[in-house]
């Protein structure tokens, strides 16, 4: 319905049908009344002539028009009155039948009749004096009325012929400029056609590809623009799309390939049942290692789907804090840690997302600090502070903290971490409306959120 | 034949290492690129086991500077990554063969006795020496159509000396290949083994004794 190439089509074809239409009419029309005042003058001509013909004297009108009368002559016929309405002369070809004499009679006029056999006609009425020879004056000078009839049936066959002629060469051209507009419509449309083209043949896998804008028509560079947008973020997305899935794979391989080797070893042969027991354990422990990334990476993929919101409140500080810790009791403990905390009484933010950044934190503190090292947790009503000793990152490399699946040495080979707590807390940071940073300062990992407002 | 396992991953490391382990190989492991890389320049393995992603070294820049210090030990890649363009790079830094984590245990064993018999120059997984048959696929020995059972170092040794029949073994060469760090070996263990060897194999003689230089199996005495 929308197709450019039958609008233009079509509306081009009706305006071009107009076209020949009016001037066919117009050439017919023209041409038609040229011949017609063309016929009338010769008929006219023709009526003078007779009339010369006819002269007066003192008997009265005589005529010699019975000698002109062309009596075969099947496209003529004239007949002559005098003043009392007397026939003076007729021609044969009427055989005694008359022609209408025009109502009004003064001078000439023309009317369009038939002839008596049936034949359509153009006539003359002509009111004359017949002339006389001044010696043989007649004493009363009569007028008379001559009609002289001729048929049209030859000029409207011509007319007839020029119609169809014209309405030949109309039919024609409408035809022909029909098949050229076809073609035309196509050259001209052909870089839409070639735009489509290029984009048919852009496929998922081939995202990098863009239109080329100079190879556009400028009418369709917007289009060309736009499209080329569209691609560059759809290329985005899709690569984001497949630089996760292959880093999801990479993160479940690795877990995979320990509980295979594993089981495939204890089971190449015949075991002592501690042996077996032992196996069980590990593959148990590599399963919750799974797990976690798993769950992990899911509670990322739900913040970044569009839709979550945070719903700030006020939320005691110390009651949490103190919440929080309770499981990690038994890891400060054995790893000797100090833990100081100068907290405020309250923070406003979204509780359960500032909880699991909360837990986030202070797992990674605990983790990483060196054995009887120290965690700070310090919290203001618009900032919580994280810091721990020990820490073995680089500047370079603490800028990559927050990135998905990135860990450092030390993280990477206990299996334990997959990399995404950071990730995960910047991402819920985020949504909250906060900031959150990472630094070292004299071998202190500190990371900082902070709540504007 | 002596394994170095490198990967940081423990699971991974302490399956592979204990399935080789029983599999008749020596086998050391190290838990990260620098270990990874002292082992490999400090001892004459037969195949270097490495992951590709280790921490403090990764596994391809100790490739390359494994290939750098001229060491042209068969070198086996572990890795998670799979895509053809990881490879390409590893093949090309030297490597000599590639697997895709997860495996099957029972391919990496192939794969490492496949790379072993390249590095002796053997065709197949039977070494024959006059009327002696090792069969490595099978870890199984026969001698004139009778199977002899052998202790796993017994074997080991046998092996060893299969795989360069008719060459001059050192004793140095046979401990560097056979015996791992954790091995408790005292230093005539070699002669001990290659006694129990010949008492098993039976007559004639086919394990001759270089004196003061080593041994050589089969060939002429």
């Amino acid at each position: 319905v929308t197709s450019i190439r039958r609008r233009l089509l079509v509306t081009t074809a009706v305006v071009t049908a107009l076209a020949f239409l009016v001037s066919g009419a117009l050439v017919f029309v023209l041409t038609e009344g040229a011949l017609r005042s063309q016929f009338d003058d010769a008929l006219r001509a023709r009526a003078q002539a007779l009339a010369a013909l006819v002269e007066q004297d003192q008997q009265g009108i005589e005529s010699e028009l019975a000698v002109v009368d062309r009596s075969g002559d099947p496209t003529e016929a004239h007949q002559l009155w005098n003043d009392e309405g007397e026939v003076l002369a007729r021609s044969e070809a009427l055989h005694d039948r008359d022609l209408a004499v025009a109502d009004e009679i003064s001078g000439l006029s023309y009317a369009t009749g038939f002839l008596p056999d049936g034949r359509p006609s153009r006539q003359i009425t002509l009111r004359f004096v017949p002339r006389y020879d001044p010696e043989d004056q007649p004493a009363h000078p009569q007028a008379a009325v001559l009609v002289v009839a001729r048929t049209t049936t030859e000029v409207d066959g011509i007319i007839q012929r020029i119609a169809r002629v014209l309405a030949g060469i109309g039919a024609a051209g409408i035809m022909v400029s029909m098949g050229l507009l076809v073609v035309v419509i196509r050259y001209a449309l052909s870089p839409a056609q070639a735009v489509a083209t290029a984009i048919a043949a852009i496929g998922t896998e081939a995202l990098d590809v863009r239109l080329d804008r100079g190879a556009a028509p400028t009418e369709l560079e917007p289009i060309v623009d736009r499209l080329n947008d569209l691609l560059a973020r759809l290329d985005g997305a899709f690569t984001r799309e497949r630089e996760l899935t292959a880093e999801v794979a990479h993160e479940l391989r690795t877990p995979l390939s320990g509980l295979r080797a594993t089981l495939e070893v204890t089971l190449s042969r015949e075991r002592e049942a501690p042996r077996y027991r032992t196996a069980l354990i590990d593959c148990l422990a590599i399963c919750l290692q799974a797990e976690r990334v798993v769950e992990a990476m899911l509670a990322l993929a739900r913040l970044e789907a569009d839709g979550v919101t945070a719903t700030a409140a006020h939320v005691e500080l110390p009651e949490l804090v103190r919440e929080v810790l309770v499981p990690f009791g038994p890891r400060i403990t054995e790893r000797q840690l100090t833990l100081e905390t100068t907290l405020d009484p309250s923070i406003c933010c979204d509780r359960d997302k500032f909880r699991v950044v909360l837990q986030n934190l202070i797992d990674n503190a605990i983790s990483y600090t060196d054995t009887a090292g120290t965690v700070w947790i310090a919290a203001t009503s618009s900032t919580l502070r994280v810091t721990n000793t020990g820490c073995l990152l680089t500047p370079a490399e603490v800028v990559h903290v927050f990135e998905r699946f990135w860990r450092g040495d030390r993280a990477r080979s206990d299996g334990a971490h997959a990399g995404l707590g950071l990730a995960l807390c910047k991402k819920l940071v985020q949504v909250m409306g906060g900031t959150i940073m990472a630094e070292i300062d004299d071998g202190r990992f500190i990371v900082t959120v902070a709540f504007t407002k | 034949m002596r394994v170095l396992v490198v990967e940081d991953y423990a699971p991974v490391r302490a399956a592979v290492r204990e399935g080789l382990l029983e599999n008749g190989f020596a086998v050391d492991a190290a838990a990260n690129g620098e270990d990874g890389l002292w082992f490999a320049a400090a001892n004459p393995y037969d195949v270097v086991i490495l992951d590709i992603m280790l921490p403090k070294l990764d596994g391809l820049t100790l490739l390359r500077r494994l290939r750098a210090s001229g060491s042209r030990v068969a070198v086996l890649l572990l890795t998670a990554k799979d895509t053809i363009e990881d490879r390409v790079t590893g093949l090309d830094l030297g490597a000599d063969d590639y697997l895709v984590k997860p495996f099957a245990f029972a391919e990496l064993l192939a794969r490492v006795r496949a790379l072993v018999r390249r590095r002796y120059d053997v065709a197949t997984s039977l070494i024959t020496i006059e009327d002696l048959e090792i069969d490595t696929a099978t870890r199984t020995v026969r001698r004139a159509e009778t199977s002899i059972p052998l202790s796993a170092r017994e074997y080991a040794l046998l092996e060893y000396l299969g795989l360069r029949a008719g060459e001059l073994v050192t004793r140095t060469d046979i401990w560097e290949h056979l015996y791992d760090f954790q091995s408790d070996s005292t230093s005539n263990v070699v002669d001990v083994y290659i006694g129990y060897l010949r008492k098993k194999l039976g007559a004639p003689q086919l394990i001759h004794t270089r004196r003061g230089q080593g041994y050589i199996l089969g060939g002429q005495p």
